[in-house]
């Protein structure tokens, strides 16, 4: 059932399924699907350098 | 997705990027270049300020140095700062005139063509200590000005300036590829690394080929080039305020030298900037072989602890002596 729940949310936010699922909705859901976006921006934000080259590291 | 669950993903959104901007604005404090504007800040009445990169910040022993030149009575205030160029070091003297009207001698650190390359500078490279651009303590316009940006580059500037978290972009990557590189070095033999980064990184510094490195002096002799913009503004402000320059090519391990200080070109382009200086009354001072021993360096440029006291104490007992008991050929 838990399984259940994750693979429909994952499938959700990805964009393959319309209907969201229990978890994701009702005003509790809001909160998740707002961690889940906030989650992803920190995560771009930190991975989005990689192409940078570091010589000096200690600034 | 309604109206009104959009809202209300915006405004939460927003709210989080104030938050984080905010969070990335208070934690700014705690970077080294702030700590450099602070400590600059509480020096009290210095009289020698020291400019230039890496190759002074952190590596010059001050106490050493005014040990040294006692007689000259010295309060040496260093405000080079790692991993930064001219325009930078430009601010960084504005600020230490503004805070120190006491300053009458201006010694500034010199490696290859520091003093002569061109700026081109983007408001995209400012970034790890480059960040003293984007301090409120230097005007926009004043900024601006020191890095002859166009309007789209001010604009850029002015975007940087109010939003920590494009300004800071670059210190939540430096943690990333701290991270990535401790585990890459899992289960790897040992990379060799300093204070400062890896060893064989700071090798990517130097010209990479004689060629290139002689094409560089060529390029100013042959267009009889001037002073970096930046310095040149440094030396126009310091002459205003009376203040003694001093230009010191600083110590350079054996491979460097043996490898391009040898070159002839390096010897007329030195020769050059020595009548150049000469000319404006300022002082050059060729300390590239001060340290002869490649254990004198950590890396590919940077003094090693032992160097740096060597270094700062010869330095010292130089700047003190008048000119006519100096020793260095370059020095007039």
């Amino acid at each position: 059932m838990k399984l259940e729940t994750l693979r429909s949310s994952l499938e959700f936010l990805a964009g393959s399924r319309d209907e969201a699922p229990t978890l994701l909705t009702g005003r509790y859901g809001a909160a998740l699907r707002c961690c889940v976006w906030i989650a992803a921006i920190a995560l771009i934000y930190a991975f989005c350098g990689q192409s940078s080259k570091f010589i000096y590291i200690d600034f | 997705m309604t109206r009104r669950p959009f809202l209300a993903f915006s405004v939460a959104a927003l709210l989080f990027l104030v938050a984080l901007n905010l969070l990335l604005a208070l934690w700014g404090h705690r970077q080294v270049y702030v700590l450099k504007l602070e400590k600059m800040r509480a020096a009290h009445s210095p009289n020698l300020i020291f400019l230039g990169n890496s190759l002074l910040d952190g590596h010059l022993d001050e106490r050493a140095f005014a040990t040294a030149a006692a007689p000259a009575r010295f309060t040496p205030l260093n405000a080079a700062l790692g991993a930064t160029d001219p325009p930078e070091h430009l601010l960084l003297f504005d600020y230490a005139q503004r805070l120190h009207p006491s300053l009458r001698t201006l010694v500034i650190g010199f490696y290859d063509f520091q003093l002569t390359a061109p700026d081109r500078t983007q408001p995209r490279d400012l970034v790890g200590n480059r960040m003293v651009g984007l301090d409120h303590r230097f005007s926009l316009s004043e900024v601006s000005a020191t890095y002859h940006f166009d309007a789209k580059g001010r604009m850029e500037l002015a975007l940087l300036r109010a939003l920590p978290m494009a300004a800071d972009r670059s210190n939540a990557w430096k943690n990333v590829e701290l991270l990535r590189r401790k585990l890459a070095a899992m289960g790897m033999p040992a990379v060799a690394t300093n204070s400062m980064g890896r060893v064989d990184d700071f090798a990517t510094l130097e010209a990479g080929s004689t060629t290139r490195f002689d094409a560089q002096a060529r390029t100013f002799l042959n267009h009889q080039g001037d002073w970096n913009a930046s310095y040149q503004k440094i030396f126009q402000q310091a002459r205003a305020a009376g203040i003694r320059i001093v230009l010191v090519a600083m110590p350079a391990s054996p491979s460097h030298r043996q490898t391009y200080y040898s070159r002839p070109l390096w010897g007329q382009y030195l020769s050059t900037i020595e009548d150049q200086a000469q000319r404006q009354q300022i002082t050059v001072l060729d300390a590239s072989n001060w340290l002869p021993e490649a254990a004198d360096f950590v890396d590919h440029l940077h003094m090693s602890p032992a160097g740096v006291e060597q270094f700062s104490t010869r330095l010292g007992r130089t700047l003190a002596s008048p000119p006519a008991e100096r020793t260095d050929p370059l020095d007039k």
